[in-house]
C-alpha cells in the first residue's frame, strides 16, 4: 500500500548529487531505488551479500543491525559505513556511494596506451662494495659518498637521515650493498646485497575520479592500476565547492580533504602492491598530477586564492616532499614527485596531458581538449603554444541534466535514434547488448550518462527534431516528442515500462541548453586561441579525457563540440593526463620537460579576452547538418 | 493592442515587425501604443525563454528588436513629454569575479526596456558600488557572479552598501551562474533573479511601484 504520509525528510546522494525524499523508516536502498540511484545489492536488499556499504555524511539512522555488524568491520563502522538495505533514515542526510570498490587491473575506466619512452627514472640503483672496517675514521655518509663519486661518478651525494643509521649497520658488514639514489643527489634506501625491484607509482587526482598506476622503474611496464572515488565529492561536487568548503573552514578544511584523499590513495596503494606482492616499501618514486586544486589540496596549500580572480596558485613549479611527510604509505623516505601548474585553471593535470602528447615538438598545429568540468585547451606547435581554461560545467558529465547520471551501470551510454520512425535504441552501462538486440540484460535504464545525452541529441539533430538553435522542432511528430506537466517540450529515450523505477528517461529542452552552453565555452575557447594564432583549422585534434574515450567521433562533430576537423585528424588518447604522470614517472627528463613547458606555455583567460562573448553566443548553435 | 505586432514580434519576426512599426507610425498611431505592444511581446519572449524554447541568442534577437522599435518611437514621445526612462540601474561584476556574459546581457535587456543603466564591470570592488550609488542615485543594484566564492563579494558588497547607509534607498537583486534563494538569503539581497528576463521583471515590480 502506497504511504500516505508527507515525505519530509530530503536525502542527497554523493557523488551523484541526486535527490530523494522518504518519510521515517525507509531505508537507504528503498530511498536511493526511488530516487534513479544506483546501489549494488546483489541479495536484493536481504542483508546478505554485504555490497550495498555506503557511508553516512550527516544525519542519523537506525541502530546498526546484526546483519551490518557481520558484514561491516568496527573500524568502517566508525567512518560512518552501513549497508544501505538496513540503515533506516530518521533524518535529513547525505549518502556516499563509495565507487564499486576499487576498478583494477588494465580494465580500468581512465586508460591510456603507454608509449615507448626511454627508461631513466628518477631513482636509479647502485651496488656498493663499501664494507666498513671497525674502528675507521671515516663517517658511513663519506664512505658512500667517495663510492658513488669514484665509482658511480655521482657527486656530493646526500643519504636521507632516517636511512643514515640503516647506513652505518650495513657498512659494518662485509657484501655489497645496493643504494637507491634518488635524482643522483640523495640515498632513499639501502639494502643488502643485490636490490630488489623498484617500482613506482603514478597518480592522477581527477575532481571526481582517482586514477593510479603501478609500474616496474626499471622495465617501465604497468603491472596494474586502479582507480576510485575522489572522497572529496563528500565536500562538494566541483573544484569551486571544494575551494568553497576550505575558504568556509580556516585551516581545518584543507586538511579534512587532504586526509581523506590521502587515505583513500593510500587504499588503492596498499591494493595494488598486494595484488603484486609487493611491500609498501618496494615503491621508491611517486609522480603525481591533478588540477590546481587537486594539487594544492594533495599538497595541503589551501586553494582559496584560486576562487577568486587573477585564480593565483599559491606554487607554481614542480614539487618533491618526502612520502612521509604527506603520509603516503610508500617507502618513507621516497619523494612525491608533483608536477608543475600553468595556472589557476590550468593545472599539474595539463601539463601532463602536453608531455604525453608533446605538440610542442611538432610543426603541425595541434589542437589538445581536455573535457572534464572544467574544460582545458591547447593550440599551438613548436614555435607556440596557448592554453586556457574553460568553464564546460558538469553537464557534459551528466549534471544538472534532468535524467542525468555518472557513467555508471544503470546509465544509458549510447542512443540511436531511426530517422524516420523516430525510435529509439540504446546500450546500458553493464550490458554488452543494446536494447533492440532482445537479450533482457542485466540492468535496466535508471538514466543517461554523458556520452548517451551526446548521443541522443546529435541523433535528434540530425533527424530534424531539434532545430540548428537547439530547439526542439514545432509540433509533435512522434508521441515520445511531447509537453511534460508544466508545458517544457521533452523527447522520450526509454518508457517507464522499460526502467526499474518506472519513470520515462527523457531528454529535456533545458537538457539541449545545458549541453549547447557546455559546447559553445569549448568552442569560443578554441575559437579565440585559433584567431590568436591565426590558424584556420587545426591540423591534428586531440581530445583527452576518460569522457572523450567514450563519446562518438561523429556525433561530437555534428553537435559541433569541436571545430569542424576532417574526423580523420581527430584522435581519442584517454587519460592523457595520467599517461604524463606515467611518462615522468620512468623518465625524469620528462619532469624538467613538464616544469619547462609548464612556463613557456602562454596562458590565455577567455573572460577577459573581448570576442569572447561574441563566439560564445555564435558557437551556441549547431553546425549545418552535413551530407 | 495590436495581436499581430504582439506576435510577430514574440516570433523574432525581425523585419515584418519594423516594416509594421514604420507603417504604424505613419498612419499616426498612438506612440506610446506601439511601445505596450512590444513590451507585450517582450512578456511572451520572455515565457519562451522560460520554458527554454528561447535560448540566449532569441533573448538577444528580441532586445534587438525592441531597441529598434524604441528607437523609432521615442523621438515622437520626446516631442510631447520630454525623455522618458523608467528609472536608473546599476550593475556590475563583484570583486574577484571577472565574468561578464550574463551581466552584459541583462545590462542589454534592462537597458531596451526603457531603463537607464549605468555598467560598472568586472571585478567591482565593494567601495566602487558605494560610491557610484551615490553619484547616479539608482533605485536598482544588480550584482552578477559566476563563481561559487563570488557570494562572499556580494555578501561585502551589500554591507558595505548598509554601512554607507544607502540600503534603504535601493533595491538589491544578484544573479549568475551559482546563485540562488540560498545565496540571496546569505548575501542579504532583496531578490535573486535567475536569468535576464527575471532581472528586467524585478526592475519593472521594483521601480514601477515607486511611480
Amino acid at each position: 500500500m502506497e504511504d500516505q504520509r508527507e515525505k519530509h525528510l530530503r536525502i542527497v546522494f554523493v557523488p551523484s548529487y541526486r535527490e530523494g525524499t522518504c518519510c521515517e523508516g525507509y531505508t537507504i536502498l528503498e530511498v536511493a531505488q526511488e530516487a534513479g540511484v544506483y546501489i549494488d545489492s546483489a541479495c536484493g536488499g536481504a542483508g546478505k551479500c554485504g555490497k550495498c556499504k555506503v557511508r553516512i555524511v550527516s544525519g542519523t539512522c537506525s541502530p546498526p543491525t546484526r546483519e551490518e555488524s557481520e558484514q561491516i568491520t568496527s573500524r568502517e563502522q566508525g567512518q560512518g559505513f552501513r549497508l544501505a538495505c538496513r540503515a533506516q533514515l530518521q533524518t535529513d542526510a547525505v549518502i556516499f556511494i563509495p565507487e564499486k570498490a576499487i576498478f583494477k587491473g588494465p580494465a580500468s575506466r581512465k586508460e591510456f596506451t603507454p608509449r615507448k619512452i626511454p627508461i631513466q627514472p628518477a631513482v636509479t640503483t647502485h651496488l656498493l662494495n663499501a664494507a666498513q672496517p671497525h674502528g675507521t675514521h671515516s663517517t658511513p655518509l663519506d664512505t658512500l659518498s667517495t663510492f658513488l663519486k669514484s665509482r658511480h661518478g655521482l657527486n656530493g651525494v646526500t643519504v636521507d637521515p632516517q636511512v643514515l643509521g640503516e647506513v652505518a649497520g650495513l657498512l659494518e658488514q662485509p657484501g655489497e650493498i645496493a643504494a637507491s639514489v634518488w635524482m643522483n643527489r640523495e640515498i632513499i634506501r639501502v639494502q643488502k646485497g643485490a636490490a630488489t625491484p623498484a617500482y613506482g607509482i603514478a597518480l592522477d587526482v581527477g575532481t571526481t575520479t582517482l586514477a593510479l598506476y603501478l609500474c616496474n622503474l626499471a622495465t617501465g611496464k604497468i603491472l596494474t592500476s586502479a582507480s576510485a572515488t575522489n572522497p572529496q565529492t563528500i565536500f562538494g561536487e566541483d573544484i569551486m565547492s571544494r575551494i568553497a568548503y576550505s575558504v568556509h573552514h580556516p585551516e581545518v578544511g584543507v586538511k579534512r580533504m587532504q586526509r581523506e584523499l590521502v587515505n583513500t590513495v593510500n587504499e588503492m596503494i596498499h591494493q595494488v602492491t598486494a595484488d603484486k606482492r609487493l611491500s609498501a616499501d618496494d615503491i621508491v618514486d611517486m609522480t603525481v598530477v591533478g588540477n590546481t586544486v587537486m594539487h594544492h589540496i594533495f599538497l595541503g596549500l589551501p586553494p582559496d586564492r584560486l576562487g577568486f580572480w587573477p585564480f593565483t596558485p599559491t606554487v607554481q613549479t614542480s614539487v618533491n616532499v618526502k612520502a612521509r611527510d604527506l603520509g603516503i604509505d610508500i617507502l618513507p623516505s621516497a619523494y612525491v614527485h608533483v608536477l608543475p601548474v600553468e595556472a589557476g585553471f590550468v593545472g599539474a593535470d595539463n601539463v601532463a596531458v602536453l608531455i604525453a602528447e608533446e605538440p610542442y615538438t611538432r610543426d603541425e598545429i595541434s589542437l589538445v581538449i581536455d573535457i572534464g568540468t572544467n574544460g582545458e585547451l591547447a593550440l599551438g606547435n613548436k614555435s607556440r603554444l596557448l592554453s586556457c581554461s574553460c568553464a564546460t560545467g558538469p553537464a557534459l558529465e551528466g549534471a544538472q541534466i534532468k535524467c542525468g547520471m555518472r557513467a555508471a551501470p544503470g546509465a544509458i551510454e549510447k542512443v540511436k535514434v531511426d530517422p524516420q520512425t523516430f525510435d529509439v535504441d540504446y546500450k546500458v552501462i553493464g550490458n554488452q547488448a543494446w536494447k533492440g538486440e532482445e537479450t533482457p540484460g542485466k540492468f535496466r535504464p535508471v538514466g543517461i550518462c554523458g556520452s548517451g545525452i551526446l548521443d541522443a541529441i546529435a541523433a535528434l539533430y540530425l533527424s530534424g527534431v531539434i532545430r540548428p538553435n537547439g530547439a526542439f522542432m514545432q509540433g509533435y511528430i512522434t508521441p515520445r516528442l511531447r509537453k511534460d506537466e508544466k508545458g517544457y517540450k521533452e523527447f522520450v529515450l526509454a518508457r517507464g515500462e522499460e526502467t526499474p523505477t518506472g519513470r520515462d528517461i527523457v531528454i529535456t529542452q533545458r537538457d539541449v541548453r545545458q549541453i549547447q552552453l557546455a559546447k559553445a565555452a569549448i568552442r569560443a575557447g578554441c575559437q579565440i586561441m585559433m584567431k590568436l594564432l591565426d590558424v584556420r583549422l587545426p591540423d591534428r585534434l586531440i581530445v583527452a579525457g576518460a569522457f572523450g574515450m567514450h563519446i562518438d567521433r561523429d556525433n561530437a562533430l555534428a553537435i559541433g563540440l569541436f571545430p569542424q576537423c576532417k574526423p580523420e585528424t581527430v584522435s581519442f588518447v584517454g587519460n592523457a593526463a595520467g599517461h604524463g604522470a606515467y611518462l615522468a614517472l620512468i623518465n625524469r627528463g620528462k619532469r624538467e620537460e613538464a616544469d619547462r613547458i609548464a612556463r613557456w606555455t602562454e596562458h590565455i583567460e577567455l573572460a577577459t579576452e573581448e570576442s569572447f562573448q561574441k563566439e560564445f553566443l555564435q558557437a551556441l548553435a549547431f553546425p549545418e547538418r552535413k551530407g | 493592442m495590436d495581436k499581430k505586432l504582439v506576435d510577430l514580434m514574440a516570433d523574432l519576426m525581425e523585419d515584418e515587425v519594423l516594416a509594421l512599426v514604420k507603417e504604424k507610425i505613419k498612419q499616426g498611431e498612438d506612440p506610446m501604443g506601439i511601445l505596450d505592444d512590444a513590451r507585450s511581446a517582450m512578456e511572451a519572449v520572455g515565457k519562451r525563454f522560460e520554458s527554454c524554447e528561447y535560448f540566449i541568442p532569441d533573448l538577444m534577437m528580441a532586445g534587438e528588436i525592441l531597441r529598434q522599435i524604441s528607437d523609432m518611437v521615442r523621438p515622437l514621445l520626446e516631442k510631447t513629454t520630454g525623455p522618458q526612462k523608467l528609472g536608473k540601474v546599476i550593475i556590475g561584476t563583484v570583486a574577484g569575479d571577472i565574468h561578464d556574459i550574463g551581466k552584459d546581457i541583462v545590462t542589454f535587456m534592462v537597458d531596451v526596456s526603457g531603463y537607464e543603466v549605468l555598467d560598472l564591470g568586472i571585478d567591482v570592488p565593494a567601495e566602487v558600488f558605494v560610491e557610484k550609488i551615490k553619484e547616479f542615485q539608482p533605485q536598482v543594484v544588480g550584482l552578477s557572479g559566476f563563481l561559487t566564492l563570488a557570494f562572499d563579494s556580494m555578501k561585502n558588497t551589500v554591507e558595505a552598501i548598509e554601512k554607507a547607509g544607502l540600503r534603504d534607498k535601493i533595491k538589491i537583486m544578484i544573479g549568475g551562474g551559482q546563485m540562488d534563494e540560498e545565496v540571496r538569503k546569505y548575501v542579504k539581497a532583496d531578490a535573486y533573479g535567475k536569468d535576464a528576463v527575471a532581472g528586467v521583471e524585478l526592475c519593472r515590480k521594483w521601480i514601477g511601484a515607486r511611480q
